[in-house]
């Protein structure tokens, strides 16, 4: 079954229904009579060139488990994904590989309680974000079944991961949620293989030998390497193909994908089943941003997880006639961004990356105008629900000055902080993955100008007035006087401005001083296409567009609020809803 | 006719324009100063002499146009500013000049700029706070000049909340690394017997310096404490990996120090109830509430750090 569906199909073949049982197809509607296609729909390509059961596009986490669970489900699965090989690195890859796994000694009435307040708050007095009516029960109960299997999942395509890792416990996010007590939701989890203690750290985590590797790399690993390419070698990945749109008939129903080549030549790809869309969000996405993002949304906001995650999928939906969904939701916070590399220069992109020193001693973070405006411990704080939704406070608009002022915030830091560690995280997201240049004393981005640097902290607020995206408001007296109030808080112990957690105090105090521009900004976005429990794709009427799944970043289903590591659970729980609902359907031809 | 016409000189006006001059300079500074000359008829002024004059007329500067394919008919002078701070008003002027057939005439044109006073900017860092009352106290003090003079051996004063001088000094002949011009010096005070949070402020006497400069008190702050009379120590490791943690930062109450290769901390606490906080870049802040009653070691499990 599976083997025959690797195999291209020409036209003639297609034609005679010699390999590929295209009786069937020629029975379909598509063609009604003779050899020669008589299509009343231009869309509808004349042949194929691929097929298969169910076709995904995008193979991070979300894509590859839709690809296993079809599989396993007894389809032919064909893998469409944009990024070439050898650089194939997804948003999943790049992340820190944590995820969920509630203890299963917990209630699972309060688990789907407690899941339900997490994704649209609708079960919470007053929390008003619950109006997505047509998915939040079945949803939540698809996920309170599915999040029990996500580790085991993992383990069953890698057995070496550390089980010790992934081991049930702590305390869950959100314990002002119902259920948070007996749910037993836990904290989150970590992936990584068993010998990952012995790893060299000054490897690059996806140059690391498989057995050392952990965190996004050892996730990626588990599901692309293991699972697919070495368990299933049946699963037909096609690299450097991105997708352009979706086949559909006039009744909606989607039978295939148009793509591009490695060769840039237009292929059609014929889809039995279904179509699993989970090519993540719309991150560097120029239009999308501009349309969904609040404030100045490609200039003021950045991303640090996958380049390639250009809103693909979304866009398909949109054409097919999905309905939207929350569009303008993400997993962010603030996060520095640097203008690097030609083509993202070009559409005035940043390239994010994920700062490591937001809330530690010797920084504080400021407004234009140089004023602190939150404590900054709640930024990373994992012990409060805060973390990941900070970027609502980032872009505020102050509407009597009739500016973003905390677009960009800037972390003003010392020599002590510059001089101790790196600022972003070296070893995943954008820096461990090669796409912006770090040295691990700062230096590199000191003299590229992506920090700024000043004998005083009056000179420094001189140069970030001289910096455009200032837009001239730093006031130098105000920022001075910032710090010394802030200095002083560290000698008492005590933040009296806004409570921030004393062991992440401490004075900005040792020349030279630093600025470094933060955005709003994280790993992702997860508003995108609606999708109900069987992860089904929505039109505007809540009717499931039919064969049209989506999972992962590309239709969230946290669109409430969001405890570390959801994105990756997500991406197994409804990748393998997507992947086992699709290779359940009759197929069309 | 045409004999006489080649030896008639064509007069051409020149019309001068400032390019870019800066509209603050610190007094005695650099100034870097574009101006432009050009001909209506495009005319190469190349070897054309400028002159910068003050208001009294008095000659500032003076150059020689360079040839335009080098500049453009553009030149960028470097003067000195006045010493004196105030608002200057000066004029640079295109000398007239005669070159083969064509005389070009002169033209000049006035800019205004301020002088600024230098600015030192003093600062503190690695103080010791908090501190046992009555031990020795550590303070680094730096300063630095807006306009970069070197302000080695500039004389400074301690005082503390009630004006009352504690400590005197000079700062260092060194400059800061990193800096473009801190100069700094360590002083290992007496901290006060009474026990709270203190502030103090550095001053500086300027006067022995070759500029003038305005400078403003910096203030800073520490805590004393009862004198630490227990040792804690503090066993940091992955929860994951169970090996111990370098480089980890340690808190106890307002306590503060980083574990060894071994994932140890030792640190003095004062006795009774605090909060214990761990950090590591790249793990989870650990934070809980310990009752130091004496000597006692603590172990800690960090979780790697929730990032996506």
């Amino acid at each position: 079954m599976h083997a025959s569906d690797e195999k291209r199909i020409s036209r003639r073949s297609f034609i005679k229904g010699s390999a590929m049982g295209a009786a069937g197809v020629l029975a379909g509607s598509m063609l009604s009579s003779g050899v020669k296609a008589q299509n009343a729909d231009p869309r509808i390509p004349e042949k194929w060139d691929y097929e298969a059961d169910v076709v995904v596009l995008g193979l991070g986490g979300a894509g590859a488990s839709a690809a296993i669970e079809a599989y396993d489900s007894g389809a032919s699965v064909l893998v469409l994904e944009k990024q070439a090989e050898a650089t194939h690195f997804s948003n999943t890859r790049m992340s820190g590989g944590v995820f969920h796994n509630p203890d299963p000694s917990g209630d699972r009435k309060a688990l789907v309680e407690y899941v339900k307040a997490m994704m649209c708050g609708k079960n919470i007095p007053w929390k008003l974000e619950g109006e997505q009516p047509h998915v939040s029960d079945a949803m939540a109960e698809m996920y309170a079944d599915g999040v029990m299997e996500v580790a085991d999942f993992l383990l069953a395509q890698a057995p070496d991961l550390d089980r010790k890792g992934m081991a049930p416990g702590g305390k869950a996010s959100f314990p002002m949620f119902p259920g948070f007590e007996e749910a037993k939701y836990g904290r989150t989890v970590f992936c990584g293989y068993k010998d990952l203690a012995k790893a060299d750290p000054n490897l690059p985590l996806y140059e690391r030998p498989r057995l050392t590797k952990g965190s996004g790399e050892a996730f990626h690993w588990a599901l692309v390497e293991e699972g697919i390419k070495t368990k299933r070698p049946g699963i037909k990945i096609l690299y450097e193909t991105p997708a352009k749109r979706l086949v559909q008939r006039v009744n909606g129903e989607v039978i295939g994908v148009v793509a591009t080549d490695k060769a840039g030549r237009e292929i059609a790809v014929k889809a039995k089943k279904g179509v699993v869309l989970a090519t993540g969000g719309f991150e560097y996405s120029v239009p999308m941003r501009r349309a969904f993002l609040e404030g100045p949304g490609v200039k003021g906001w950045c991303y640090y997880g996958a380049l390639a995650n250009t809103g693909d999928g979304i866009l398909m939906g949109i054409v097919a006639g999905a309905a939207l969904s929350k569009v303008a939701k993400s997993a962010s916070r603030i996060e520095p961004a640097f203008p690097y590399g030609e083509p993202w220069e070009k559409l005035g992109l940043k390239i994010g990356t994920m700062s490591a020193a937001t809330s530690v001693p010797h920084s504080v973070i400021v407004d234009n105008f140089g004023e602190r405006y939150a404590d900054e411990h709640i930024i990373t704080d994992s012990t409060r629900p805060y973390r990941y939704q900070f970027y609502k406070e980032a872009v505020k608009y102050d509407m009597l000055n009739m500016v973003y002022s905390r677009v960009p915030s800037w972390l003003i830091f010392d020599e002590n902080l510059r001089a101790e560690r790196p600022v972003v995280n070296m070893n995943i997201s954008t820096v461990g993955y090669g796409f912006l240049p770090w040295s691990r004393d700062n230096m590199d981005a000191i003299n590229r100008g992506w920090i700024l640097r000043a004998d005083s902290i009056e000179e420094l607020a001189q140069k970030i007035q001289a910096d455009p995206e200032n837009r001239e408001l730093m006031d130098a007296d105000r920022l001075a006087e910032t710090i010394k109030r802030f200095n002083s808080y560290c000698a008492t112990g005590k933040d009296e401005q806004y409570g921030r957690t004393p062991a992440t105090m401490g004075p900005v105090e040792k020349p030279p001083f630093y600025a470094m521009k933060m955005y709003p900004g994280g790993p992702n976005t997860k508003g995108g296409l609606d999708a109900n429990a069987d992860r089904s794709v929505l039109d505007w009427n809540g009717n499931p567009i039919p064969r049209l799944f989506a999972a992962g970043e590309i239709a969230s289903v946290f669109k409430f609020t969001y405890q570390a590591g959801g994105n990756l659970t997500e991406c197994i729980v409804c990748g393998r809803q997507a992947g086992r609902n699709a290779a359940k359907l009759a197929p069309w031809g | 006719m045409a004999e006489v016409d080649k030896e008639v000189v064509e007069t051409h006006p020149t019309s001068i324009s400032i390019v870019s001059v800066p509209d603050e300079v610190d007094a005695g500074a650099d100034m870097a100063l574009r101006i432009k000359v050009s001909c209506p008829s495009g005319c190469d002024l190349g070897g054309t002499t400028l002159k910068i004059v003050d208001s009294q007329g008095n000659g500032i500067a003076e150059a020689v146009l360079p040839p335009p394919e080098e500049a453009g008919n553009e030149i960028a002078f470097t003067v000195k500013a006045p010493a004196e701070p105030g608002e200057y008003k000066w004029a640079v002027s295109a000398l007239p000049q005669a070159m083969e057939e064509i005389s070009h005439e002169g033209s000049s044109a006035e800019f205004s700029f301020t002088v600024k006073l230098h600015t030192i900017s003093l600062s503190v860092w690695g103080v010791s706070s908090p501190i046992g009352r009555g031990e020795k106290l550590k303070v680094t003090v730096g300063g630095a000049c807006s306009a970069n003079c070197s302000l080695a051996g500039l004389p400074f004063s301690i005082e503390d909340a009630e004006g009352e001088q504690v400590a005197a000094g000079e700062l260092g002949e060194e400059v800061l690394p990193q800096t473009k011009g801190v100069y700094w010096t360590e002083l290992e005070l007496d901290a006060p017997m009474e026990q709270g949070v203190h502030k103090w402020v550095v001053k500086c006497n300027p006067t022995d310096l070759e500029m003038p400069h305005q400078w403003k008190p910096c203030e800073f702050a520490f805590r004393t404490t009862m004198p630490p009379e227990h040792t804690v120590t503090v066993q940091v490791f992955d929860l994951y990996t169970e090996l111990p943690l370098e480089d980890a930062n340690v808190m106890v109450g307002l306590f503060r120090a980083t574990t060894n290769e071994e994932g140890i901390a030792v640190l003095r606490a004062a006795g009774g109830k605090q909060d214990l906080c761990v950090s590591k870049q790249g793990y989870d802040f650990f934070q809980t509430s310990v009752d130091i009653t004496g000597d006692e070691t603590i172990k800690v499990e960090l979780m790697l750090a929730s990032l996506m």
